[in-house]
């Protein structure tokens, strides 16, 4: 058997496979498909301090090789995710990640905190890259001293390795990159999705209710590898590739350019067993190129 | 809150096109599923394509036990990408299959007139129903005689045009009373299905009448202003754009009343499609 662990600022996981936030609800919905604790880890959906609504519908469309979404984060709130979800999510062995978001600085850190309190969550991913809504997310992550005052707040209220998710929508990733590592992240994940519209040409209006959304699937996946690859180049901590990943191959580019982990998102819609085909091709590649361990892959591009 | 769900594959019998952008597709199941009831629906995609990336729900036409397998009946309208992909398939192509997923109907046993009301292609999952109710599937096989003389099923299928009307074979075939009204007057009576029912909902018993309908928004909510004043229960088949079809990507919420927040936005995948009219909410 291949060795597939990793280690993401000092959270050890058995193999690379997350599932992104957002795309994989608090894990429960997936149990009926896989067996959950064959994953690396699982990111739930991103979590705010009160519960959110999200935005009106319609919030989702499909576009060339990818969909636009604009949820805008309805989640139960970080209150009842520990009293009501994680309890479920303890029985299981697979780390588990919290996604979270805050309307401001402060915010984030009181998330961070009740957090790290709550038995069971081994790592925080902070999102300061959510393209739809109107407070928080990437507001704080376009702009390199706000992202690192996030990063500063969360770090002195947790133990917990604290990765942070990047946004595409900016103008210099790796600029963003170096300021939160500057600031204490453990990780970093990128990237989230990239602000798009769709328009009904009968009608004349967006097809989202939102108007713009944050698009994701195989259509993003180029830009979210050259990114990666611009990232890793600038900083020391591990880097989690995601975007549009549907099978090994993907994954294994993400790796190759130097990615430590993958997560895995749309495709856990379009086939809710995604996370699992792509482990077995992991393998299949390693023993195929008679690999015995993952990081003889990762971070092995020539150019 | 546990239950199985089936991820599987299809192979189609025949895909045909009955009325201009509708069609019926069945489907021979790779595997035997016994558990699948009006109102609910499926996550369907060619298999090994794609583009479209994402699968398509569509809910239950008729769903037959045969010595082959179960097969599975769809009829549908093409609306955009992924429909005009599954229009385009023939006999012996596969398909990706997860589902049957969502609420079903739930039937009312003390109320025996049951009135099945549909616009359009909402005409889909009520036929399913339609049959369902007329061959008693819901009761236990002892009990179907008494039950089959004591029930009456009226359908209302409302259209655009009389060339629109679809599902009017089987909804004929299972249904003792059958009316009919388009927009144009091409068929049936002119005008809305909803000002058909109700001209003929002071004739009709209340107390022993319950209402299902799907269609366009308009028209489920003409129903719900239509029947607010009385006490008659009314569940209606909703749909919205899904991605997973099983409550992960939050794609698909409408809005409903909730007892402590006021509204809440809920999953048409997880927790409907099939809504109480009462909990529903309107801009």
């Amino acid at each position: 058997m291949p060795d597939l662990s990793v280690d993401i600022g000092g959270l050890k996981l058995k193999n690379p496979i997350l599932t992104a936030s957002g795309t994989f609800g608090y894990g429960e919905e997936y149990a009926s498909f896989i067996n959950l604790n064959d994953l690396g880890a699982i990111i739930v959906k991103g979590l705010s301090l009160k519960p959110r609504m999200g935005n009106p519908p319609p919030r989702i469309i499909e576009t060339a090789s990818g969909m636009l979404n604009a949820i805008g984060l309805q989640n139960v709130g970080v209150h009842a995710f520990i009293e009501k979800k994680m309890p479920y999510l303890r029985t299981l062995e697979v780390p588990v990640i919290a996604n979270i978001l805050g309307e401001n600085a402060e915010e984030y850190r009181q998330i961070a905190e009740l957090l790290s309190r709550a038995p069971g969550v081994a790592a925080l991913e902070v999102n300061i890259s959510c393209p739809n809504v109107s407070k928080g997310g990437i507001a704080f992550g376009a702009n390199p001293d706000s992202a690192m005052d996030v990063v500063r707040r969360v770090k002195t209220v947790t133990d917990l390795p604290v990765i942070v998710k990047l946004s595409p929508n900016v103008t210099d990733i790796a600029m963003i990159a170096e300021a939160v590592e500057s600031a204490g992240a453990d990780a970093l994940s990128l990237i989230n999705t990239i602000t798009g519209m769709s328009v009904d040409i009968e009608r004349r209006i967006p097809h989202l209710k939102n108007i713009t959304g944050g698009l994701s699937g195989p259509a993003i996946k180029p830009i979210a590898l050259r990114m990666v690859w611009q990232v890793v180049n600038r900083v020391k901590i591990p880097v989690i590739g995601v975007g549009g990943i549907m099978d090994a191959s993907d994954a294994l580019e993400f790796l190759i350019v130097g990615a430590t982990a993958v997560q895995i998102g749309t495709a856990n819609f379009i086939n809710p067993q995604s996370t699992i085909h792509i482990l077995n091709g992991l393998h299949a590649y390693m023993e195929k190129h008679h690999i015995g361990n993952i990081h003889e892959i990762i971070g092995t591009l020539t150019c | 809150m546990k239950k199985k769900l089936n991820l599987g594959s299809g192979c189609v019998i025949e895909n045909v096109n009955t009325a201009k952008d509708h069609f019926v597709m069945s489907l021979l199941l790779s595997s035997t599923c016994e558990d699948a009831l009006p109102g609910q629906f499926v996550m369907i995609r060619k298999q090994g394509v794609k583009d479209p990336l994402l699968s398509r729900p569509l809910s239950l036409y008729g769903v037959y036990q045969t010595e082959a397998g179960t097969v599975l009946e769809f009829l549908y309208r093409v609306v955009g990408k992924g429909t005009w992909a599954l229009s385009r398939l023939t006999g012996g192509d596969q398909v990706d299959i997860l589902g049957p997923l969502g609420r079903p109907f739930e039937v009312i046993p003390d109320r025996n007139h049951v009135v099945l009301l549909a616009g359009g292609i909402g005409a889909a999952p009520l036929a399913y129903f339609a049959e369902y109710l007329a061959k008693d599937l819901d009761r236990p096989a002892d009990r179907k005689e008494e039950a089959a003389s004591s029930r009456n099923i009226r359908f209302y299928l409302g259209a655009t045009t009389a060339a629109a009307l679809v599902g009017l074979e089987k909804i004929e075939r299972f249904c003792k009373e059958v009316r009919i009204s388009t927009d144009d007057g091409s068929a049936g009576s002119a005008g809305m299905i909803t000002d058909l029912f109700q001209k003929d909902l002071a004739e009709l018993d209340q107390r022993d009448l319950c209402l299902y309908s799907c269609g366009p928004s308009p028209m489920i909510r003409s129903l719900s202003r239509l029947i607010e004043p009385f006490d008659i229960p009314c569940q209606v088949s909703m749909e919205e754009r899904m991605a997973c079809g099983i409550g992960a990507c939050l794609g698909c919420s409408i809005k409903v009343r909730d007892a402590s927040l006021g509204w809440a936005y809920c999953q048409v995948c997880t927790e409907g499609p099939v809504f109480d009219i009462k909990d529903l909410l309107w801009e």
